[in-house]
């Protein structure tokens, strides 16, 4: 059921309730449930927080908590399973769900009021007719208790006559129960995200008049993550900047703060596809992007020779490109952007600038968005040692202003994944490790590898693969190649010998629309492998490593079909 | 809520028993019967008028100010001119903590026995210029354990409340909504508790 | 050399400043000792003193005074050690509240818990006796901005009830807004971190 008046049905119907928020363990989330948060203070409305990684998470939760609390906020977890099916709730509680995850579950969408979900019906892409997917049974059972007739001589006729009305429904039945399977088949296809739910409650802030610079930055920081993770497609991006766009120019408008220099601003600004390289030196952001990395092939030598040409063109002397960008000299900082962006045609870097926007507060601190998207995922995703619940919280350090040593930390430790990223692409290059199985490529991180650990997180897995996967395109001889999509496996837990297996659309299908996931299903039931998936997001996918080898050969099977 | 620990004269004061603790020189001018293992270098049972021992300042103070004195107390070498001396060129570059680590507890004992208002004068001129190096010292958030080292023990607590002072004041400014904070002891405890499991 | 073991005393009590070791009753007996035989050999030697004053003979009087001092000052140590747990003590009962952790409450001798336990007693019957219904004055320590504050659980707590009867589940790295007045005592005793 979708709740049409948000503020009615949503925030002022939670007030003076107790609420659990079960939040998605990405930055969407954290952005979503940071404004949320702000939102339910003013109502006073007290509520717990929960950290959901998985399907397990979520059950284990609800379990814990079912007792004291009735009311369920679910951001960015729980809006493609059937959530009735999973927690068997009390006919009183009640879930709310926001979340960026697609498709969402029917029987979500058709609930009767106990699973309420907080976007509109535009936003559900091809959702089947209630009519399609249910049906009333209960007529049809009534129907098949034989009548009791009075006349004997009328009695046999009757009875082939109902067992022939009998057939007719069963058929009937049957070939509607196929065409349910086909539609709900076609419906749950893909795998893809909507706009992020930060934004969702951005508007929702806006709309109860409670929206401020703090709040649109943090929607601002989820809209980029979905970006640079090629969540969503460029349009949708452009277009959500566009609005977000106005709302910052809105809010800069009706500041009342006098103070220009020293209070927060937001502007709207043109990025590069460079890997904090405000935070950086020019050679290493250049060398480590993944854009400039597959546009220049940097990890071949012809390659960083061409680097340096390129900086050489810009008239970017080496000792300047080499030191921090804080530290070049100002002339050249100034004209970076537009030396870069003058020689992109020539080096073939059409599409490195992106609109985005800066964050400014004081006279030292300046981040791009991108900047902390990076310093976020480096909290959340690069450390062996802490636990989530731990890493969440510094995450949400992370995007407090008075907390600037965990952001710049968290930028440091960025550079690191960045450049083992690098590294490992590079590596794989060199020992032809990339491989492909007829229809699809793909790449195995093995267990002793160094940062291995990095690797068995959602995000930075998907930066490998992304990097992998343009890395390929761009070297392979074989005119198939974009066309071709990617799996990706890295270990997932070494104790329980487990691995995670991600799966990227080819790259010329321009969209981030995902089908692997189905793949990866059909594959497992056919070699009859019990699934141990914990990911909303069905492009990832879970087996023990000793069955890799059998559901690999099972994933060629089903390609070469 | 810090209970503080009051110094002078108080009778419980640890400080000041710690102190009074400090070993100093003095001569025995009466003979003192039975007590000669005081004196570790003779086997006499008895302690010979004459004898030159170092003593705590505890017993020095009971056993000289009296109608009899039995010891007549000397000064310390920190107390004496030479080093007196150096205090008076410039107090601010001496390591107090050589010194004596009450430096200025067993001054304040010692400026009785000297023979004027030397001591008393060198001691107030050393504090008065010293101070305002504290005062210096515990504005700075970070510090430099190699300065902090050369402080006495009057002297470190004095930074050490200044510091917190100032910590306070900076978190102050910075935060819109004053923290609450787990009680010192808890959190002290609760390290402790951590070391203890890390050991075993 | 005399009350060596009265420093040693005084050496553990300055090194923790603001917690309690386990009460030396060891020391504190070999201390006990060692003052009841300078009062019993002080008591021999005045006696002679006392007899031996016709005589002109050597004065023990130096030494009686020197044991004397001695004697002083051992239960000075004596009681600044008392004295000062006691303070240590109660500083306690206003950060950790009526009930000690069992580490520390292990450390006690069996009067200072008797002492604890009365003060803590005087003091809930103090602050009932303020005003009508009583104050508690060991919360609202800082100038309340809202009423309502976020927490992060450091511990794996348990059930927690709050003053309307709803329960909540405290656990290790868990974030809740609550009341303010119903977290404070447990921020106060290291089970909730305030977040700002």
């Amino acid at each position: 059921m979708y709740v049409e008046n948000l503020k009615l049905d949503f925030y002022e119907f939670l007030t003076g309730k107790r609420i659990l928020l079960m939040v998605h363990y990405d930055i969407d989330s954290i952005c979503a449930c940071k404004i949320l948060q702000n939102l339910l203070k003013y109502k006073e409305i007290l509520y717990t927080l929960a950290v959901i990684r998985g399907v397990e998470d979520l059950k284990r939760s609800y379990r814990e908590n079912s007792n004291d609390v009735k009311y369920f906020v679910l951001i960015n977890c729980g809006g493609t399973v059937n959530l009735v099916d999973l927690f068997e709730p009390e006919e009183d509680a009640i879930f709310f769900i926001i979340d960026s995850h697609r498709p969402t579950h029917l029987d979500n969408i058709y609930s009767d009021g106990q699973v309420r979900l907080l976007w509109t019906s535009e936003e559900d892409l091809e959702v089947p007719d209630f009519h399609a997917v249910y049906r009333d049974d209960s007529d049809e059972e009534s129907d098949e208790e034989p009548e009791s007739g009075d006349e004997d001589e009328g009695r046999a006729a009757k009875k082939r006559r109902l067992n022939e009305e009998a057939i007719l429904k069963r058929r009937e039945r049957r070939l509607w129960e196929a065409k349910r399977f086909d539609i709900i088949a076609e419906y749950s296809q893909y795998t893809y995200y909507n706009k992020a739910s930060a934004i969702a409650m951005f508007k929702l802030a806006w709309f109860l008049n409670k929206d401020d610079k703090d709040l649109l930055w943090l929607a601002i920081v989820a809209l980029t993550e979905q970006y640079i993770l090629g969540k969503i497609e460029n349009s949708q991006y452009v277009l959500a900047v566009g609005e977000l766009q106005s709302h910052s120019n809105r809010l800069r408008n009706r500041s009342n703060d006098t103070d220009g220099l020293t209070s927060l601003r937001i502007t709207y600004e043109n990025d590069l596809k460079l890997v904090l390289y405000r935070h950086w030196s020019v050679e290493s952001s250049l060398k480590y992007s993944m854009f400039t990395a597959c546009k220049l092939k940097l990890w071949s030598h012809r390659g960083s020779k061409k680097l340096y040409e390129l900086l050489a063109d810009m008239g970017l002397p080496l000792s300047q490109s080499q030191q921090a960008f804080e530290s070049m000299d100002l002339q050249l900082r100034k004209e970076f952007h537009q030396s870069i962006e003058k020689l992109s045609e020539k080096y073939n870097l059409e599409d490195l600038v992106f609109t985005s926007f800066v964050l400014q507060y004081g006279y030292r601190n300046k981040y791009c968005a991108s900047d902390i998207v990076y310093a976020m995922f480096a909290i959340l995703e690069s450390s062996p040692k802490e636990t989530p619940e731990e890493c969440f919280n510094s995450a949400l350090d992370c995007l407090t202003r008075n907390k600037k040593d965990v952001v710049q930390k968290a930028i440091e430790r960025a550079k690191i994944i960045t450049k083992t990223i690098f590294k490992t692409v590079q590596a794989a290059i060199d020992m032809k490790q990339i491989i492909t199985a007829g229809n699809f490529v793909y790449y195995i991180i093995q267990e002793g590898c160094l940062d291995w650990y990095m690797f068995s997180n959602q995000y930075i897995l998907l930066l490998l693969a992304q990097f992998i996967l343009r890395a390929y395109v761009s070297m392979s001889r074989n005119r198939k190649a974009p066309d071709l999509p990617l799996i990706i496996s890295a270990p997932k837990n070494l104790d329980l010998g487990t691995c995670v297996i991600l799966g990227i659309p080819p790259l010329r299908q321009n969209s981030p629309k995902n089908n692997l996931g189905r793949a990866f299903e059909e594959a497992a039931e056919n070699i009859n492998y019990e699934v141990l998936s914990d990911y909303f997001d069905t492009s990832y996918f879970e087996i023990n490593i000793k069955d890799r080898t059998r559901f690999f050969d099972a994933l060629t099977a089903l390609f070469d079909k | 809520m810090p209970l503080q620990t009051s110094y002078f004269p108080d009778y419980f004061s640890v400080d000041d028993i710690l102190a009074t603790q400090e070993k100093i020189p003095c001569k025995f001018i009466q003979n003192v019967p039975k007590l000669g293992k005081l004196n570790p270098a003779t086997e006499d049972p008895d302690l010979q008028s004459g004898t030159v021992l170092e003593m705590p300042l505890w017993l020095v103070l009971e056993a000289s100010l009296m109608r009899q004195p039995i010891v007549t107390a000397d000064l310390p070498k920190v107390y004496k001119d030479a080093y007196l001396e150096i205090l008076k060129a410039d107090p601010c570059a001496v390591d107090l903590h050589k010194f004596g680590v009450y430096f200025y507890e067993l001054g304040s004992y010692m400026k009785q026995f000297g023979q004027n208002d030397d001591i008393a004068k060198t001691l107030l001129h050393t504090f008065t210029l010293r101070f305002r190096q504290i005062m210096d010292l515990s504005d700075n958030v970070i510090s430099d354990p190699n300065v902090i080292q050369k402080l006495d023990a009057l002297e470190k607590s004095l930074y050490e409340s200044g510091h917190d002072a100032k910590m306070k004041l900076f978190s102050w400014l910075k935060m819109s909504e004053i923290p609450l904070e787990a009680a010192t002891m808890v959190t002290n405890h609760k390290k402790r508790k951590r070391v203890d499991e890390d050991l075993f | 050399m005399f009350c060596e073991k009265a420093h040693v005393l005084i050496k553990e009590l300055s090194r923790n400043r603001d917690a309690l070791p386990p009460y030396n009753t060891d020391l504190l007996n070999e201390i006990n000792t060692e003052v009841k035989q300078l009062i019993t050999q002080n008591q021999e030697d005045a006696q002679i003193s006392e007899d031996s004053r016709v005589m002109n003979h050597a004065s023990y009087l130096p030494t009686v005074k020197i044991r004397h001092a001695a004697i002083k000052r051992n239960i000075r140590c004596i009681l600044a050690y008392h004295y000062n747990r006691l303070k240590c003590l109660r500083n306690m009962r206003w950060q950790f509240g009526s009930i000690l952790p069992p580490d520390v409450k292990s450390n006690l001798s069996q009067s200072e818990i008797e002492w604890f336990s009365k003060y803590s007693s005087n003091l809930v019957q103090y602050m009932r006796s303020i005003g009508d219904e009583g104050i508690n004055l060991a919360v609202d320590l800082k100038p309340p901005k809202s009423l309502y504050i976020e927490v992060r659980c450091l511990t794996d707590y348990g059930q927690f009830e709050l003053n309307d009867g709803s329960v909540l589940l405290l656990k290790e790295n868990s974030r809740h807004y609550l009341p303010r007045s119903e977290c404070e005592e447990l921020i106060r005793q290291g089970v909730l971190e305030h977040v700002v």
